[in-house]
């Protein structure tokens, strides 16, 4: 399951990566790395972009990105 | 004792609110990522002798965007004798991992918890002994915006400041003592910036609440700014024909008193009657990058964005735009993606800046009986413009997006008052310098061209002048336009230098501007033409700094006067059709003429009309295919 197909309100644990190193490198630098715990707050109007919480600090996150985040739930 | 110091943090965690509190400055502040893009210095308020050099914010020593890359050249260079880490005390997670990277630095370092002022309201207790305990650097808790704390900041910058040796169990230790404070630990300000967002983010509430803010905004300034406007147009006009008189009875020569009343204090005031616009729009602009809301924009924005090369965060240029095209261009450097920053910096300066919105409410004001609807209506071609010239750019590869946003999005907060006084003030300032030097400088040479010619003063003669005689040349190119006049021309040439000084040429050369063009349409096309072709010198400067490349430049500049010169066309005829035969028959045809260009470029792609959704590039085998039938 990937991180775009979460539900507002659900949490969820980073499992894995389909992403480029580019883009692990770029999200390691927000704090999302392996096991850290995401929480989906929201999604835009056209169900493309997610705001989700990190360490409790908020982040969009674009849907290219988020289909790249393997998760499961916590 | 150090004399230069340098702050550095994650974004949006109050470098530049401090930078101004110690140093008296009213640089922009925003709330939100990417506002500061490059270095500013200034002298300590209460220690001259001391430098302070704010940057821009970076999440990593690893740099991703232009803004990132250059605090890392300035960070290279070492111009500095010790650092201030500003730390968000909301959010203290963010900043661990980069004061953690700053130890390669080895630079005497104190660490800065901003906000304080926030958590006390809150009742949340921050504690800065295990930080301290964690470096081994002293913290100081301080609010930059209340300006709390700031002199023991200093005090320990200069005395105490040491290199980082930060304990690794240690650190980790104080990031989970700072994970489970968190959910507890909301600030009042978190807490009902999650309700708020419920709204702001919604499916249903999103975009009209978006709408509606940008539509106040542009209408209060236009509509009230321009009223004032007109007030002060009209107070210099009556004294610049008062001093035509004095002067021309005191002096005895015509021509000293029509360059100083008519061409100096009557071409500036023309300019000078939209101030209060533009006090208007910046300070617009200014509140609503302070509250955060502009974050909450890029979110709704990005999907669609995408679509067109561009991504969530070009929002920001756009907005800015809206103010001052420099402005707009510099923010794009805040876009880590390529191809997404140089779309954004092609399309930037479509959307109306200040002066450029002058031009419209002085032509709407001339032409069309002051319609303030009309002189808004460009911001929606503006917008229009940019998803056309999106689209154009998104078939070429260097220009497609590849739509990795991530971004943080910041906590809601009022405007502060000092900065929007101080946004205010800085707007007023440029332009009053701008009038005062580009303006002045194009209304004494307009003069100077008009009454002058090849067999020396005309005497009024414009016939003879040399702005009648390179204008006459330019204008056939204007022609299929609708304003092929030398006056147009010449009006078109000047808006190079500033956009402001079309309004300038314009009252010079004619005392009824709607007698240069042929139709309404044209008039409107004109318009058009102003807002899409190249911007002013400055922001073709910025462009081509952005850019990096001359090949890009001049490309966006041909990219946007054809963009400019095909709408203008296309306003023109379809004029003509609805005068000649109606505006039914021309509504059908200009749609039909869409229709068909975009089956056309849909047959040219695949072969096939109706492929085209699969197909999103035009492949050099489908060219092959389609030559071979």
């Amino acid at each position: 399951m990937t991180l775009f197909n979460v539900k507002v309100g659900k949490k969820v644990t980073v499992s894995g990566y389909t992403l480029s190193a580019y883009y692990r490198k770029k999200l390691a630098k927000f704090g999302i790395t392996d096991n850290c715990v995401i929480t989906v707050l929201g999604v835009s109007p056209f169900g493309g972009t997610q705001k989700v919480s990190v360490n409790g600090v908020n982040f969009a996150v674009g849907k290219k990105i988020s289909e790249g985040i393997i998760v499961k739930y916590v | 004792m150090f004399k230069n110091l340098c702050l550095i943090g994650t974004p949006n965690c109050g470098k530049t609110t401090l930078y101004n509190a110690l140093t008296g400055s009213f640089e922009t502040v925003g709330n939100r990522v990417g506002v500061t893009v490059e270095e500013k210095s200034g002298k300590l308020k209460k220690r001259p002798e001391i430098t302070v050099t704010d940057l821009p914010g970076l999440y990593s020593l690893s740099a991703d965007s232009e803004d990132e890359k250059a605090v890392l050249t300035f960070l290279d260079k070492k111009k500095f004798d010790a650092v201030i880490y500003v730390m968000d005390g909301t959010n203290p997670i963010k900043g661990l991992s980069l004061l953690t990277e700053i130890t390669k630095l080895s630079v005497p370092t104190v660490v800065a918890v901003n906000f304080c002022d926030e958590l006390e309201k809150s009742g949340i207790e921050f504690d800065d002994k295990i930080l301290s305990d964690a470096f081994n650097v002293p913290v100081v808790k301080i609010s930059a915006r209340k300006g709390k704390n700031l002199d023991a900041l200093i005090s320990a910058a200069l005395n105490k400041a040491v290199p980082i040796k930060f304990d690794a169990e240690k650190v980790k230790a104080v990031k989970s003592a700072f994970l489970r404070a968190k959910p507890v630990g909301k600030t009042k300000s978190e807490i009902l910036t999650e309700k708020i967002d419920k709204v702001l983010l919604s499916k249903l509430w999103g975009f009209p609440i978006m709408f509606a803010v940008c539509f106040i905004m542009f209408f209060l300034t236009l509509n009230v700014g321009g009223r004032i406007g007109t007030v002060i147009g009209g107070a210099i006009d009556n004294a610049s024909d008062k001093l035509y008189v004095y002067l021309s009875g005191k002096t005895g020569g015509v021509w000293f008193a029509d360059l100083i009343s008519h061409a100096v204090v009557g071409g500036v005031g023309n300019v000078l009657g939209f101030l209060p616009q533009i006090i208007f729009l910046f300070f617009f602009l200014t509140a609503l990058e302070q509250t955060g809301y502009t974050s909450r924009m890029a979110f709704l924005t990005d999907e669609i964005l995408n679509k067109i090369g561009l991504c969530g965060k070009s929002v920001f240029s756009f907005g800015l735009s809206c103010g001052c095209a420099v402005s707009g261009v510099s923010a794009a450097s805040g876009i880590e993606e390529k191809s997404a920053r140089e779309t954004t910096v092609y399309l930037t300066s479509f959307m109306p800046c200040g002066a450029k919105t002058a031009v419209f409410s002085y032509l709407c004001g001339k032409i069309f009986g002051g319609n303030a609807f009309l002189a808004a209506s460009f911001y929606l071609v503006g917008i229009f413009m940019v998803c056309i010239g999106g689209a154009i750019l998104s078939r070429f590869k260097r220009f497609k997006a590849t739509g990795g946003f991530v971004m943080e999005m910041p906590t809601l907060r009022l405007p502060s008052v000092r900065v929007l006084y101080g946004a205010a003030r800085d707007k007023t300032a440029d332009f009053l310098l701008k009038a005062g030097s580009i303006i002045f400088a194009v209304s004494v040479i307009l003069w100077l061209l008009k009454n002058f010619g090849f067999s020396g003063y005309t005497g009024g003669d414009i016939e003879k002048s040399f702005v009648y005689a390179a204008g006459n040349v330019l204008k056939y190119a204007f022609y299929p336009l609708g304003f092929g006049n030398w006056q147009a021309t010449v009006s078109l040439l000047s808006g190079i230098f500033a956009k402001e000084a079309v309004i300038e040429s314009l009252s010079a050369v004619t005392e009824d501007p709607a007698s240069l063009f042929s139709t309404a349409y044209s008039a409107y096309g004109f318009m058009v033409f102003v807002l899409v072709s190249p911007p002013c010198v400055a922001a073709l400067a910025a462009a081509k700094r952005e850019l990096k490349s001359r090949k890009l430049f001049w490309g966006m500049a041909v990219f946007q006067f054809l963009t400019g010169y095909l709408i203008a066309l296309v306003i023109n005829v379809f004029g003509i059709i609805a005068l000649n035969i109606g505006k039914i028959a021309a509504i059908v045809l200009t749609l039909t003429a869409a229709l068909t260009i975009i089956c056309l470029k849909n047959t040219l792609i695949s072969g096939k009309c109706g492929d085209c959704k699969k197909c999103r590039t035009v492949k050099a085998s489908c060219r092959r295919r389609e030559r071979a039938g």
